[in-house]
């Protein structure tokens, strides 16, 4: 009896061990909050296309944990100096989708907190703001991009110790070519 | 001739005591083979130790299977995580390479205007 009471008890331990290992496990998908950006969801209200992405450190250092960055390892190496990625891009079939009033909320939230505007543009139908926090070293160490197109609405914020050459490295790693190669591919048609 | 046969059939199949003992020592031996059969394993382990080798089976078994359940799960949230921060840096790159046309735009604008 004594015996068959021992087994039970191992038995319900490890059926705890095994609980508390999955309940750690599915408590590990919190999300990077941030303030500047809160509210952007309303965008996606009418829009083709959406993507949203909230990066935060833990998540970031599993990128190319297990290889799936090839053998270039500079989105890997970028990820790692990063502590947070945050993307709300929005595309509309047509014009007119939405407010631009509504956009302006969230530039007037970059007037405060020690934001230098690096590139601020402003047309009938389209705006662009670039800030950046940069440290010691001259790297930046925040950047915020908010681009109102009419029919594209894009927010960027990342936080991390970064180089624009880096981040352009590994923006031409994924698919997008580089600023260089853009001038290089302009000359060569100049050239002709 | 016929009794000839009957008289040697009946000498040959004719009862025969068996030795003194033989039953007690045939009983003695299918009782120990009985024994030899229900002993399972090769050397005797006490109960307590038979409990506490079948928690520990049951444990590595347990863990060993939480463990490549967990690497699953990691690895199929790397990998997410992986397609996400791609498009992350793509919409990054794309952002940045379009404000930069667009501020060279401008610039080379502001030049002819002058």
């Amino acid at each position: 009896m004594k015996i068959r009471n021992g087994l039970v008890r191992v038995i319900v331990a490890t059926a705890g061990l095994l609980l508390s290992a999955t309940s750690m496990l599915a408590m590990g998908g919190l999300q990077q909050k941030d303030e500047l950006f809160a509210g952007t969801e309303k965008f996606a209200q009418g829009a083709k296309a959406t993507t949203e992405v909230n990066l935060d450190k833990n998540m970031l250092g599993m990128v190319g944990k297990f290889g799936d960055d090839g053998a270039d390892k500079s989105g890997t190496d970028l990820a790692k100096k990063m502590d947070f990625v945050i993307v709300h891009s929005y595309e509309y079939a047509a014009p007119g989708r939405y407010k631009m009033a509504d956009v302006e909320e969230f530039r007037k939230r970059l007037e405060d907190g020690g934001w230098s505007h690096v590139v601020k543009e402003r047309s009938e139908t389209e705006s662009t703001d670039v800030c950046v926090k940069v440290d010691g070293n001259g790297q930046f160490s925040e950047l915020v991009v908010i681009t109102a197109e009419p029919t594209e609405l894009t927010f960027v914020h990342l936080k991390g110790h970064m180089s624009m050459d880096e981040l352009s490295r590994v923006g031409s790693h994924y698919g997008v070519p580089s600023v260089d190669g853009k001038k290089k591919d302009k000359d060569k048609e100049k050239g002709k | 001739m016929s009794d000839e046969l009957e008289q040697e059939l009946k000498e040959v199949l004719k009862r025969v005591p068996a030795p003194e003992g033989f039953a007690g020592r045939v009983m003695e031996r299918v009782a120990t083979k009985k024994r030899q059969q229900v002993r399972m394993m090769p050397f005797r382990v006490s109960p307590i130790w038979q409990t506490a080798i079948a928690a520990a089976v049951l444990i590595v078994l347990s863990l060993g299977g939480v463990g490549l359940w967990q690497r699953q799960q990691e690895r199929r949230k790397a990998a997410m995580v992986q397609r996400q921060f791609e498009v992350a840096m793509r919409v990054t790159g794309k952002t940045l390479d379009d404000v930069g046309e667009r501020v060279s735009r401008l610039g080379m604008k502001g030049e002819r205007e002058r």
